[in-house]
């Protein structure tokens, strides 16, 4: 017999178990032990589109179109029955009609009965559907990653590699079973454009990055790679990774640098082939013109008492035969500054610069600590071509009146630096400039060049209020 | 008028030489006593011969005239050194002033040779550049 206060008790706990039931997101069936449905709740309804009319007091394998008449799953719920015992997680994937394909987790228990019979079956369902789509959305992008040819690489926050797809590999050397738990970096070797805690600034603050990096392989190789990197939000808008995909451009650095190599062996080649006329016209046809210069000077002074008319005629042959020969000699001179062969750079450069001058009225301050001694020929050449350009450029572009030279000469270095007190370069004009991929400047580029091959280095500083020039060359 | 005057010719180019003795031999009372065609040979020929002026070309082989002068001056004080070259620069004109020349012509300028010589042979300077005759 039970008393008032056990009947209060049980029907509070029915109460209780009933609205449980219906607020959970799982769905939940009471079976009966011929697996007949008892009842169902709310989320069992929503989720297979059903209504409680349609599926209540019908046997599981039964209601609607026999949907849920699936042979080893009604076998299993039976042996629950039989047995007493539980159905533990067990999946199945399943069409139904009306609520689509689904991934379904199942978990049975036997509910023991107040009388001889079996008792009824509580059957939770819990709909994995979702879970298994987003799983599987995830595995056919990482089939996608693995198919780009591009290193594409996850890191955490503290740089630790979470994701190396089979690009990396191909670029890198390591597997993605070697290189996930490194921290890139190291393991790469990574050179940065600038310091690595600035660069991670930079990257953190702005959200992404892109520029090229220097990465060591496996086997020793060091590779340019484009590199874009791009920080992973989690939904409450937290970084929980950085996503990194760089591409070899490594043929591409050395065609780059082999165009470099060509352009600055044709600037040579272009200087060597010049003097050798600028040579040819001075000293041969310029000779011949002198010579006939002397001859006609000869013979005007012979026939001047016999013939003024013919003397007249000779006057202006002379005079013809010197502009032919002041021509020569100034085509010649720009060509190829005549006295940096045998006099050397200083006096070829107190050459240019007085002519310099006279033509733009731009003073220049020349000077030249290099000792007595002379520098090989090509380093001559070289500098005085690039005091050449710059002082052009300072005349056409900087609106300054004046400029300095100075070369100096210490520990294995020759120092050009070639400034003015203008008006300055652009920055953005100044940041193509500087930057090796710069489309603008050829001039300052040819100079660059020129350094290059030699071993050397050119840096453009500028600001309003002048430019400065320098061109840094090694010499034995 | 200048009294009979001995000169040297220095140049490489035979066709320059032989113009110039033309030219100088129009002066019945000029001789030219010898032509050289290297810096080296000139100081030798300048030594032997103690002439009173030498045409000197700067673009020589083995010793250039501007490195020659000094040397010739050296020997022979008297004589006077005008640098006959095709350079033109107020630069090479400090340097044949710095060697010991006496007058600098250019070649172009050859119309001006023989007062040029006359010039430096009454021991007075003679130096000019491409406009010579404002120069002087």
């Amino acid at each position: 017999m039970k008393t008032d206060d056990q009947k209060v008790k049980a029907v509070e706990s029915r109460v209780y178990a009933e609205t449980m039931a219906e607020t959970i997101r799982e769905s939940i069936v009471i079976l009966d032990e011929d697996l007949r449905i008892i009842s169902v709740n709310r989320a069992f309804l929503e989720t297979f589109r059903v209504t409680r009319h349609e599926v209540e007091n019908k046997l599981l394998g039964e209601f609607g179109g026999g949907e849920w008449n699936i042979p080893a799953l009604l076998a299993s719920l039976k042996n629950v029955v039989r047995e007493k015992n539980e159905l533990r997680n067990y999946a199945i994937g399943h069409e139904f009609p009306g609520a689509g394909q689904k991934f379904l987790v199942l978990n049975a228990h036997q509910i023991p009965g107040q009388d001889s019979s079996g008792g009824s079956i509580l059957l939770a369902i819990d709909d994995r559907t979702e879970e298994r789509q987003t799983i599987e959305d995830l595995r056919k992008q990482t089939a996608l990653l693995h198919l780009a040819h591009d290193a594409i690489l996850v890191r955490d926050v503290d740089g630790v590699i979470l994701f190396w797809n089979r690009g990396a590999q191909e670029t890198y050397g390591w597997s993605a079973a070697e290189a996930c738990g490194n921290v890139s970096h190291q393991i790469l070797n990574t050179q940065f454009p600038e310091a690595f805690e600035h660069w991670q600034e930079r990257l953190l603050s702005r959200g992404s990055w892109e520029g090229e990096l220097v990465h060591l392989t496996k086997d020793g190789r060091r590779i340019h790679v484009a590199s874009r990197q791009v920080l992973q939000h989690d939904q409450k808008g937290r970084t929980i990774g950085i996503l990194e995909i760089n591409r070899d451009i490594t043929s591409r650095k050395d065609a780059e640098e082999a165009l470099r190599n060509l352009s600055g062996r044709l600037l040579q080649l272009q200087d060597e082939e010049r003097r050798r006329i600028a040579r040819e016209l001075h000293d041969s046809t310029g000779q011949s013109l002198a010579a006939l210069v002397i001859h006609l000077s000869a013979v005007s002074t012979r026939i001047s008492a016999i013939d003024p008319a013919a003397e007249e005629m000779l006057r202006e042959a002379i005079d013809l035969s010197q502009k032919a020969s002041d021509e020569t000699r100034t085509l010649s001179y720009l060509l190829y500054p005549p006295t940096l062969d045998h006099a050397g750079l200083r006096s070829a450069l107190e050459w240019y610069i007085d002519g310099f001058t006279q033509r733009s009225k731009v003073k220049v301050e020349l000077d030249v600590s290099i000792g007595q001694e002379r520098l090989a020929e090509i380093v001559e050449r070289t500098l005085f071509r690039i005091v050449q350009e710059s002082l052009t450029n300072i005349f056409r572009h900087s609106g300054s009146n004046t400029a300095s030279v100075r070369i100096s000469r210490q520990a294995g270095i020759v120092r050009l630096e070639v400034a003015d007190n203008g008006k300055g370069i652009p920055e953005d004009v100044l940041a193509a400039l500087n930057s090796s991929g710069g489309q603008l400047g050829v001039g300052i580029r040819g100079m660059r060049e020129r350094i290059r091959q030699l071993g050397g280095w050119l840096q453009v500083r500028s600001q309003p209020g002048g430019t400065t020039i320098i061109s840094s060359l090694p010499v034995d | 008028m200048t009294a009979g005057l001995r000169i040297l010719i220095v140049d490489d180019e035979k066709a320059v030489r032989t113009a110039l003795g033309r030219l100088l031999g129009t002066r019945r009372e000029w001789t030219v006593v010898g032509e050289a065609s290297d810096g080296a040979e000139a100081i030798g020929k300048a030594k032997d011969l103690k002439p009173d002026v030498i045409i000197m070309d700067v673009t020589l082989p083995e010793l250039n005239g501007l490195a020659a002068t000094p040397e010739i001056k050296k020997a022979i004080p008297g004589a006077e050194v005008l640098i006959f070259t095709q350079h033109e620069s107020s630069q090479m004109i400090r340097e044949a002033k710095k060697a010991g020349a006496s007058g600098y012509l250019l070649k172009s300028q050859a119309n001006w040779l023989v007062a040029a010589v006359e010039t430096i042979g009454q021991h007075k300077p003679f130096f000019g550049g491409k406009n010579i005759s404002q120069a002087r």
